[in-house]
């Protein structure tokens, strides 16, 4: 049988569906095995956001119309929340997506749970996107739960955020506006022929005059977009415009920009990821006890030494090339070396 | 398995609209753990399997009241084998008369749960499904 990678390789829809299966159920695992694919250049990927039943799915749907006419390949990840009583999750974005008869090699639809995940998004998703970039889609959706200040990551894991708004929610718009004014890239009012679309754009239009993000020379400045995604209408005006801008000098700068923060972000988000996973794995063994003379700064000192030296040890075995290696591990001269210190303590049973 | 990562693809085939089973169906496995996909009424048997392919599921639970489960029900397993993905587990309910449930089994239909099964008995055969194929 072929190997994951050499299906990947060959582009096989299954292979692709797996893959993300194992970038969200062990993502520094599959991090690993999929750095094996080699760098890919970047493709276009947008981010929808904006509060529930907006209509970011049905958006979607209109978006993918456009595409499959055009005869671009579009790969879409939709993620909804994580229940947090049971973990489980009823992931629905897809119901308003899917078109008919659709071609599985042209239009690829994948549901996540947030997994309880603190960003909203979902715990695999960078490596998620970075299989879909692989696979060679054109154009790549991704549809956030609701926006909260939670939801920011959005805007460190695509080129372009839209924020999905509806007329009539004032109050709410007043509620997130510092989130939104911080992440949104463009506006979009759905459900436009409802009343109260003018008043939301006026509204929209203030806030953009006065947030301070948008006030220097030569900056981007969101644009404001009308749709009615269950007709289409305002939809492909929306399309066009989304591939015109790669050719706007003031966005091109602003995209260079945001992607030296966005490596930065995914850089520091990966760290904390990995070690997330260390950690619970070095203290899994450990029964805490809260008699014992260590304060919790002082243990999880000694976690750290401890996580640092396993994976020393790995490094070592298995070297890697080059020695960014050697000057990025833990423990080396210029650290105390706190490995050297008593075990870990385990608690008497 | 961690329940949690357990997917499973809940759709309507054929042509009647009525999906308040369906969906309660896939409330009861969310608040059970699993992580369901709902993809809405009158799917075609096509798009349900390329779905539950991108969906990369373990199982695909299929729900039709209009009586065309004999042919609509196996179409779903071919399909799923055509595209190499003979090992998503097919299970269908809704009302079945227990005279076809023989003839859906032998056409690879997993389970059949006709009205009044509970949330127990399918979990009870999420979880032998599961420990088969550990
Ligand atoms: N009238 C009207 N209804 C719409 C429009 N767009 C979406 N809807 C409806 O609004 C409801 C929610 O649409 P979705 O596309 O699921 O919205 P969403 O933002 O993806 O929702 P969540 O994923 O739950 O946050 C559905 O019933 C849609 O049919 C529109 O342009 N006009
Ligand atoms: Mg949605």
């Amino acid at each position: 049988m072929p190997s994951l990678l050499d299906s990947l390789r060959d582009r096989k829809v299954r292979a692709l569906a797996q893959a993300i299966s194992l970038s969200e159920n062990d993502p520094i695992g599959a991090a690993e095995l999929f750095s094996q694919l080699g760098p890919v250049a970047p493709r276009y990927k947008i981010g929808l956001t904006g509060p529930p039943g907006s209509g970011k799915s049905t958006l979607i749907r209109a978006l993918l119309d456009q595409a499959v006419a055009k005869g671009l390949r579009t790969g879409v990840i939709a993620v909804d929340p994580s229940s947090p009583f049971s973990g489980g999750a009823l992931l629905g974005d897809r119901l308003r997506m899917q078109l008919p008869n659709f071609d599985p090699q042209q239009v690829f639809i994948r549901s996540l749970s947030s997994r309880g995940h603190l960003g909203g998004l979902s715990p695999g998703i960078l490596t998620s996107l970075s299989l879909l970039e692989h696979y060679g889609f054109d154009l790549i959706l991704l549809e956030t739960v609701g926006v909260g200040q939670a939801e920011i990551e959005v805007m460190y894991l695509v080129d372009l955020v839209l924020v999905v708004l509806v007329p009539g929610m004032g109050d709410e718009i007043q509620a997130m506006k510092s989130g939104l004014m911080e992440i949104a890239d463009l506006f979009l009012i759905n459900k436009c022929r409802r009343p109260g679309a003018e008043a939301l754009m006026s509204e929209l239009l203030t806030m953009l005059a006065s947030a301070p993000r948008f006030q220097e020379e030569g900056v981007w400045r969101p644009e404001i977009f009308r749709t009615e995604a269950i007709d289409g209408e305002g939809v492909s005006a929306l399309f066009e415009r989304l591939f015109s801008y790669r050719e706007d000098p003031v966005l091109q700068t602003y995209l260079q920009n945001k992607q030296r923060r966005r490596l930065y972000y995914q850089v520091f988000q990966s760290v904390l990821n990995t070690f997330r996973v260390w950690t619970a794995d070095a203290l899994k063994p450990i029964t805490l006890n809260p008699d014992q003379a260590f304060n919790a700064h002082e243990l999880a000192q000694r976690v750290i030494g401890e996580v640092c030296r396993q994976e020393r040890a790995r490094h070592d075995a298995q070297p890697l090339e080059g020695n960014i290696a050697d000057t990025l591990a833990c423990g080396s001269a210029s650290h105390p070396d706190i490995t050297k210190r008593d075990s870990l303590p385990r608690a008497e049973t | 398995m961690d329940k949690q990562k357990i997917r499973i693809l809940i759709a309507k085939v054929g042509l009647d609209g009525h999906d308040r089973g369906a969906k309660y169906i896939s409330q009861a496995l969310r608040d059970r753990g699993y992580e369901v996909i709902y993809t809405g009424i009158r799917q075609t048997t096509d798009d349900v399997a390329k779905a539950a392919v991108q969906e990369d599921v373990k199982f695909v639970g299929l729900s039709l009241l209009s009586g065309a489960h004999n042919q609509l029900f196996p179409k779903v397993v071919e399909k799923l084998r055509e595209l190499g993905a003979a090992d998503i587990v097919v299970f269908g309910g809704g009302v079945i008369p227990a005279d076809d449930i023989p003839f859906l089994l032998e056409h690879g239909i997993r389970a059949v749960f006709t009205p009044g099964t509970t949330t127990d008995q399918m979990e009870e055969f999420i979880r032998t499904v599961m420990e088969e194929s550990a």
